[in-house]
């Protein structure tokens, strides 16, 4: 089957710095990839590449075969780590915004979403909390049936409670057809969703493969592996 | 691009309207302190005076929330919402610069009107506004007025994509958002090599179109003709409030609107990393 995403030679500079060194990697259809790695190791500029916030210095991105650009946009439900809504919006004026600029958007989808969520449609964008917003967005990201859901460190910040409602809405609502990225480094919250797991390092990938094997091979659970591969300079791999 | 210009309108009206809602209270004061009878006391000169600056303060912050609504996208987490909807940069920025035109349309076209039925509804009684303000328009040069009002607008429509642009330019040379304020720079900087251009190419070129007669003329022709020739922004307005424009220095304003365009939504669309 072809991937979803391919990426071919892949290298992002800033001036001098290095964050994504010559980087091949492919992203299967229909899995959940783990994109694991320390704070710096490129992760978060993969994922800006992936959804064309940000251009390669060389190399090639190709997202359902076709390069980044309004083609992709249209197929990539991306959830980035900021409050990027309008100030003045309510939660209701965002999910008419996504249906408005997305065809895959599902309104009944986004309703039902919010009712797990506990979040109500008539409050101010302003007024909710680091918990309440980061469960809008995955909302308004999970309402859309995308190929491809990117989700950059979608429980970094928030309380437990959060995460699990979190974890457990990105389980039972992202379209079974798609395929999902995540970004992590608290792989421990995270590590039973992962069908595919990328352990990456100064721009570099270290490690990628099938998180089960991976288990059975090394005889350790992924965040022991991170542990091993981050805290020992990669001379656990 | 129609939705995302009912999306910017909704980011901007309650700002705009304030805007408009002040210009109007504004005129509305003037007339209730210069008085029926045309004299104004020394509260009402201050008064005046004091709308004047209002009106100009009242335009410069309605300019600067259109530039600053663009700087949003750039330097704030809002690009995160803007460059992940699949649409072009062009489309971006059509829909801005769409959007900034039309606010500036309607605060100038409501102002103008509101002037007329407030010197309608506030003047003397014994004077007929009506036919006051039809004398006027008899008296005043009319068309030059209005082809220079155009060609304002036009100056004003290049100033917002040069600023667009500049940004553009800052953002994708320098990342730290820190010095952000650099764009400012740089559009002084272009605004200056812009303005040396198009005085050059009018001498280079000193050709132009009389707009009363539609008579191309040279220096000569205008000299013989007697006219005096203001040149602002590569337009002209003769003494007798005739119209005449250096025709090389209208392509060229329209020339770099198109490069400054295109080259904007080319840097939104393909160089810049948020």
């Amino acid at each position: 089957m072809k991937p979803i995403v391919e990426i071919r030679n892949l290298t992002k500079k800033y001036g001098n710095k290095t964050a994504l060194d010559g980087l091949d990697l492919n992203i299967e259809k229909g899995k959940v990839t783990g994109i694991l790695g320390p704070n710096g190791s490129g992760k978060t500029t993969l994922i800006k590449i992936m959804t064309g916030l940000m251009r390669p210095t060389s190399g090639k991105v190709l997202i359902d075969g076709n390069e980044i650009g309004v083609q992709t946009k249209a197929v990539v439900s991306y959830l980035p780590d900021r409050n990027f809504l309008y100030k003045w919006m309510k939660i209701k004026d965002a999910g008419r915004f996504y249906r408005d600029f997305y065809a895959d958007f599902d309104m009944d989808k986004f309703t039902k979403l919010l009712q797990f969520m506990k979040l109500d449609p008539e409050m101010k964008i302003t007024s909710l909390s680091k918990g309440m917003q980061e469960k809008l967005n995955l909302s308004l990201v999970l309402a859309r049936n995308a190929k491809l859901y990117i989700f950059d460190e979608p429980i970094a910040g928030v309380d437990p409670v959060a995460r699990d409602q979190i974890l457990e809405a990105i389980i039972n609502n992202y379209h079974p057809d798609s395929s999902v990225i995540i970004t992590t480094h608290l792989v421990r919250d995270m590590e039973n969703i992962f069908d595919n797991v990328v352990f990456i390092q100064e721009g570099r990938i270290l490690l990628n493969g099938n998180a089960e094997t991976l288990r059975e091979e090394r005889g350790m659970q992924i965040e022991e592996l991170y542990k091993n591969i981050f805290t020992e300079g990669g001379s656990g791999l | 691009m129609i939705k995302l210009m009912k999306y910017e309108i909704r980011e901007t009206h309650k700002f705009m309207t304030g805007i408009l809602v002040l210009v109007l209270l504004l005129i509305t004061g003037l007339h209730a302190a210069v008085g029926q009878d045309g004299s104004a006391s020394a509260f009402g000169s201050m008064f005046v005076l004091f709308s004047m600056l209002t009106f100009f303060g009242a335009g410069l912050a309605a300019f600067l929330y259109i530039v600053g609504s663009f700087k949003k996208e750039l330097y704030e987490d809002r690009g995160y919402l803007t460059f992940t909807l699949p649409v072009t940069g062009y489309q971006i920025l059509g829909a801005k610069l769409l959007v900034a035109v039309m606010w500036f349309i309607l605060i100038s076209f409501v102002t103008f009107f509101y002037l007329i039925f407030a010197a309608m509804a506030f003047g003397d009684p014994e004077i007929n506004t009506w036919e006051l303000i039809k004398g006027l328009f008899q008296l005043l040069p009319v068309k030059a007025l209005a082809v220079d009002g155009i060609f304002s607008f036009i100056s004003m429509i290049n100033i917002l994509i040069l600023i667009y642009f500049s940004m553009a330019v800052g953002r994708m040379t320098f990342r730290n958002k820190k010095i952000g304020g650099i764009w400012f720079i740089i559009f002084l900087v272009l605004a200056g090599l812009f303005s040396f251009g198009r005085t050059e190419i009018s001498e280079l070129l000193p050709y132009y179109l009389d707009l009363e007669t539609f008579r191309i003329l040279n220096l000569e022709g205008i000299a013989a003709s007697n006219l005096q020739v203001h040149l602002d922004s590569g337009f002209a307005l003769n003494v007798q409030s005739e119209e005449v424009v250096n025709i090389a220095s209208v392509f060229y304003t329209l020339i770099t609107f198109v490069i400054l365009f295109f080259g904007t939504g080319y840097l939104i669309e393909k160089k810049i990393d948020l």
